[in-house]
């Protein structure tokens, strides 16, 4: 299949934008003898990061944060430098959700102990993070 | 109810600064009863956790309340000062 003929089929599977990335690595591959295997192995993972970027440019849109582009990286903690620092990055790692997440088997409220079953794990890979943020009176106040 | 009780994180910010229906006292600790263990809540206030019960009008409830909040959980205090008066200066 020539590359105008793959270019076609990529759009008919909802993937434009992979010749991009498959041009140079095509060229890559080239240039450096790859093996087939490790130049389907670079395509896949080249799409796969671009799925995660978009996927979070997604959602920080729909979050409508007011100041999108303030970051920890440039925040000032010597205003008070009582802050717990630590906390604070640690906490921005968002691990705790998973932590929660575990610790949560759906069932009885008797199972709820127990290790990760197929039922959590569905889940997981299922649904992306849904956050509700909640502001004013509606309903905490 | 059920939605904001399974969410993987729910985010309340701002607990406190607007006047509280008369439900509150009974729903609030109830949403955290539902998530405690099972899922993440972040809250965000500026009033002290001692005024909670007099804020929602039940100190029993808010006790019981909070104690599934802070068993797992960890409290980040900002301040004393505020940024917004920082930025005011600066402008």
């Amino acid at each position: 299949m020539r590359v105008v003929g793959l270019e076609r089929s990529l759009r008919q599977l909802h993937m434009s934008r992979w010749p991009m990335s498959s041009k140079a690595r095509l060229r890559q591959a080239e240039a450096e003898a790859m093996a087939p295997i490790d130049l389907v192995a670079c395509l896949v993972s080249d799409e796969l990061t671009r799925r995660a970027d978009r996927l979070l440019q997604r959602r920080r849109k729909q979050a409508r944060l007011r100041d999108p582009d303030k970051t920890l990286d440039n925040f000032d903690f010597r205003f008070n430098p009582k802050m717990n620092r630590g906390l604070v990055f640690d906490l921005a790692t968002g691990a705790f959700i998973a932590k929660t997440r575990r610790r949560f088997v759906p069932g009885s409220r008797r199972d709820r102990q127990k290790p990760l079953g197929p039922s959590y794990r569905a889940s997981r890979h299922s649904g992306g993070l849904l956050s509700a943020i909640l502001r004013g009176s509606r309903p905490f106040g | 109810m059920q939605s904001v009780a399974t969410v993987p994180l729910l985010i309340v910010d701002d607990f406190g600064m607007c006047k509280l229906p008369h439900t509150a006292a009974e729903d609030r600790p109830e949403i955290v009863m539902r998530r405690y263990e099972r899922f993440s809540t972040l809250l965000t206030s500026n009033r002290p956790v001692e005024d909670w019960g007099k804020l929602l009008g039940d100190v029993a409830a808010v006790g019981a309340m909070l104690d599934r909040l802070l068993h797992h959980g960890h409290v980040l205090k900002c301040g004393p000062r505020s940024w917004r008066t920082k930025a005011a200066a600066q402008s």
